[in-house]
C-alpha cells in the first residue's frame, strides 16, 4: 500500500504530455503525441510534486493492484519500464504506447484530456505516475518543435494541474517493490468514483490502468462494518455516544455516496476522545483507512434493522424504517410504540 | 628559506587539489556534526597565492611543505561547551593532532585571538590514497561565535594582540581591553546561561526538536515563532513534557529515513512551508500523522491553514 512516507519521498524525474481527444465515430481523429519530454523547471516540478501528494494522499485514492486478464496494456508496460534503469527515448516511447492506449478506450462519448506520464522515484524505488487530465474541447494547449520534434510547454502544468481550482485528477501510481510481476505497490484516484454515476462509467481509469481495488469493496464494507460495531460495543461507554455512532454507521452505509472514507467517517462522525482509539483498532483489525467503494451486498440484510441490547439482557430489534421511535437515553430505552403480540411474532 | 618563486608557481598548480581535501573534509564534518544535532557552520579557505607568500615572509622557519594552513577548515558553534564535542567528532572522522588552544599562549592580562587549531588528515579509505597523509593536511579551527567576532574585528586591524596595540595611547588600548573582555564575557555567559536556562515545558520541548532538527539541517529557525507553536499544540499531546520530549525523540529515530529525504528535497524547494524549518516541523509531523484534525483546528485559530498545508504536503500527507 502506499503510504505518506512513499509519497514524501516522491521525486519527479521525468515529465511528458499527450493530447488524448475523445474518438466519435466515423472521426478521423488522432492523438497529438510528444516526442520529447517536457522540461520542468524547479518551482512547477514542487508545485507537481506536492500535487500529486494532495491527489494521491487524499480519502479519494485507493489500493489497488494489477488485475489479471484485464486486457489493458498499462501493467506491461509499467512492469518493464521499472524494471531496469531506462533512457529518454525509452521514457517517450512507453509513454507514446500509454497515450495510444488511452486513445483506443476512448469513444465519442468520453471526455477528451491530457495524458501526463511522470517517471518518479520513491527513495530507491522506481515507479511512474499517469494522470489524465480533463479538458474543455478547443482549450489551447501549446506546443512547439524542436528540431522537428514535438514537446508540449510547462506552460500545460500552470493551466491544467497547478491552478488552485484543480484538486482531483484521474491519477494512477505504481512503485515498484521488487522483481517480480506482481511486487508493486500501487494507488488510483479519480474524481468520478466519488459522485453517483454508472459504475462502468466510473471504472473507466481503473479498467484502463488494468487495475483492481486491492480487496472487493463488499469485504471492506463488511470489514469496517463489523469493526465499527465491535468498537462501539467494546469501547464506547456511553449509551448515547454509543447510539450516535450507530446511527452514523448506518447513515453512511446507506448514503447515496459510492465510496467509504474511514478517514472522513472519523473526522465527522467519531468524538475527539474515542478517535486515536478508533483509528488504532480499524488498523488493529486490518481495516485500511483508506478509502474505498461502498457495496453493501454482505450487510444488506444487518442495514434493514437496527438491534439494541440492554445490560440486563433485552433486545429490542427495530427496522430500519421505525428508528424513530426508539430513544435512546442515559439510563433507559424507550420504544414509543404498543404491544401488537407476545412470543414469536 | 623557502625560494618564493617556486612557491607561488606550485600554489598555483596545487591550490585546486588543496581546496578538494578541504571540501571533503569539510563535507565529512559536516555530516557527523548534523547527526550529533550541533548548530555549526562550516567554512573552507585555500590561502590565496599572495597570503600565501606573504606568511612565507612572516614565517621564514616554514617551507612551502611544511606550511600546515595552505587549507583551513573551520567550525564555528554557539556554545564553548560545543567546542569539546566538535573536537570528539574531528578525532573520530578524520586524524587530528597538534591540537592547540591559542588562549593558552595568552598572558591572562592581554587580548588576542582565542581559538582552537589543529592539524587534519585523511586516515585511511579513498580519499587517503587520493591525498596521502604524508602530503596533505589541513588546518582545522573551532571557535565560538563570540570568538569568532573578536576574530574578524581583529583580522588586519590593531586589535590582533598586545604587538599591534603597542603604539596606541593607553587610553585607547584601555577601551580595547574592556572591549575584549567583554567579549569573553559575553561568550562565557552565553555558555553558562545555556546550561542554568530556566526548565520550562516550551523551551525543554524547543532544545528537544533542535537537538533533532539540526540532525537534519543547519538552517535556523526563528525561536520566538517556535515557542509560540510549541505552547499552541503542546496541550494536544495530554502529555507531559519529558513524556513529549522523548515521544519525539523516538518519531524522530523511528521516520528518520522520511525526515532526511525531505529535508534534502526541500533545500531547493522554492515555494516551501515558513514552518519546514522551523525545529517545530517535527512536532506538526507527528502530531498530523496521530490526529490531524485536532491539529488543524488548534492551528487554524492563529495560523494560515495554507502553511500547514504544506508542511502536511512535504511529510507525504493530503488534506483533500
Amino acid at each position: 500500500m502506499i503510504t505518506s512516507a512513499n509519497l514524501a519521498k516522491l521525486k519527479i524525474q521525468r515529465t511528458i504530455f499527450h493530447d488524448v481527444p475523445n474518438r466519435p465515430r466515423g472521426t478521423d481523429c488522432k492523438p497529438v503525441l510528444a516526442d520529447l519530454e517536457t522540461q520542468v523547471d524547479a518551482k512547477r516540478a514542487e508545485m507537481l510534486r506536492r500535487r500529486m501528494v494532495q491527489v494521491l494522499g487524499s480519502k479519494s485514492s485507493y489500493p489497488v493492484e494489477f488485475a489479471v486478464g484485464s486486457g489493458s496494456r498499462v501493467p506491461e508496460e509499467v512492469r518493464s519500464y521499472t524494471a531496469k534503469p531506462s533512457t529518454t527515448e525509452q521514457f517517450v516511447e512507453m509513454s507514446q504506447r500509454l497515450a495510444a492506449f488511452l486513445f483506443e478506450q476512448h469513444t465519442g462519448a468520453t471526455s477528451p484530456g491530457l495524458l501526463c506520464v511522470i517517471d518518479v522515484t520513491s527513495g530507491a524505488q522506481q515507479g511512474l505516475v499517469l494522470l489524465k487530465l480533463e479538458r474543455e474541447q478547443g482549450a489551447e494547449l501549446k506546443f512547439r518543435e524542436e528540431g522537428g520534434k514535438r514537446v508540449f510547454d510547462m506552460s500545460v502544468l500552470d493551466n491544467l494541474i497547478l491552478t488552485e481550482g484543480t484538486r482531483l485528477f484521474k491519477t494512477g501510481l505504481f512503485l515498484r517493490t521488487g522483481p517480480n510481476d506482481e511486487d508493486f505497490d500501487a494507488a488510483a484516484c479519480d474524481s468520478q468514483w466519488t459522485v453517483a454515476t454508472s459504475g462502468d462509467v466510473a471504472r473507466f481509469w481503473l479498467r484502463y490502468l488494468g487495475c483492481r481495488f486491492t480487496e472487493e469493496p463488499r469485504v471492506s464494507t463488511e470489514k469496517w462494518f463489523e469493526a465499527t460495531v465491535r468498537f462501539a460495543n467494546e469501547h464506547v461507554t456511553d449509551p448515547i455516544v454509543k447510539n450516535d455512532l450507530y446511527e452514523h454507521l448506518h447513515s453512511e452505509l446507506k448514503s447515496n455516496r459510492k465510496t467509504v472514507s474511514p478517514k472522513k467517517f472519523i473526522e465527522d462522525c467519531i468524538p475527539d476522545k474515542y478517535r486515536k482509539a478508533y483509528e488504532g483498532f480499524l488498523t488493529e483489525k486490518g481495516v485500511s483507512l483508506h478509502a474505498f467503494p461502498k457495496d453493501i451486498a454482505d450487510i444488506k440484510g444487518r442495514l434493514r434493522k437496527r438491534a439494541y441490547h440492554t445490560e440486563k439482557g433485552v433486545s429490542i430489534i427495530v427496522p430500519e424504517e421505525e428508528v424513530q421511535l426508539v430513544e435512546i437515553a442515559k439510563r433507559q430505552i424507550v420504544v414509543n410504540d404498543q404491544l401488537a403480540s407476545i412470543d414469536r411474532k | 628559506m623557502t625560494d618564493l618563486e617556486e612557491a607561488r608557481k606550485r600554489w598555483i598548480v596545487e591550490r585546486p587539489q588543496y581546496e578538494q581535501l578541504g571540501f571533503h573534509m569539510m563535507e565529512r564534518l559536516q555530516k557527523e556534526i548534523l547527526l550529533a544535532g550541533i548548530w555549526a557552520e562550516l567554512k573552507i579557505r585555500a590561502k590565496e597565492v599572495d597570503s600565501l607568500i606573504r606568511k612565507l615572509i612572516t614565517k621564514p622557519e616554514h617551507t612551502y611543505d611544511s606550511l600546515g594552513d595552505k587549507v583551513g577548515i573551520r567550525v564555528i558553534v554557539r556554545y564553548r561547551d560545543e567546542i569539546d564535542a566538535i573536537l570528539g567528532i574531528a578525532r573520530e572522522t578524520l586524524d587530528l593532532s597538534n591540537v592547540e588552544n591559542t588562549t593558552d599562549r595568552l598572558r591572562p592580562d592581554v587580548v588576542g585571538y582565542r581559538s582552537i587549531h589543529g592539524v587534519v588528515r585523511f586516515r585511511d579509505g579513498e580519499l587517503a590514497s587520493k591525498f596521502p597523509p604524508a602530503v596533505f593536511q589541513a588546518e582545522l579551527q573551532i571557535r565560538t561565535l563570540a570568538q569568532h567576532l573578536w576574530a574578524e574585528m581583529a583580522h588586519a586591524t590593531v586589535y590582533k594582540n598586545d604587538e599591534t596595540l603597542q603604539p596606541l595611547p593607553n587610553l585607547l588600548k584601555r577601551r580595547i581591553y574592556i572591549l575584549a573582555g567583554v567579549v569573553e564575557l559575553a561568550d562565557e555567559e552565553f555558555n553558562r546561561i545555556e546550561r542554568e536556562i530556566p526548565m520550562v515545558p516550551e523551551i525543554t520541548v524547543l532544545k528537544a526538536l533542535e537537538r533533532n532538527h539540526y540532525k537534519l539541517t543547519v538552517r535556523r529557525g526563528d525561536s520566538q515563532l517556535s515557542l509560540e507553536v510549541i505552547r499552541l499544540l503542546m496541550p494536544i499531546y495530554h502529555l507531559e513534557t519529558s513524556k513529549i520530549v522523548s515521544r519525539l525523540d523516538d518519531f524522530f529515530l523511528a521516520h528518520s529515513g522520511v525526515l532526511q529525504h525531505v529535508y534534502a528535497q526541500a533545500e531547493t524547494a522554492p515555494d516551501r512551508s515558513a514552518f519546514l524549518f522551523q525545529p517545530e516541523a517535527l512536532m506538526i509531523y507527528d502530531l498530523l500523522e496521530a490526529d490531524p484534525l485536532v491539529v488543524r483546528r488548534a492551528w487554524n485559530e492563529r495560523y494560515p491553514e495554507k502553511e500547514l498545508e504544506r508542511v502536511a504536503n512535504a511529510f507525504g500527507m493530503s488534506f483533500d
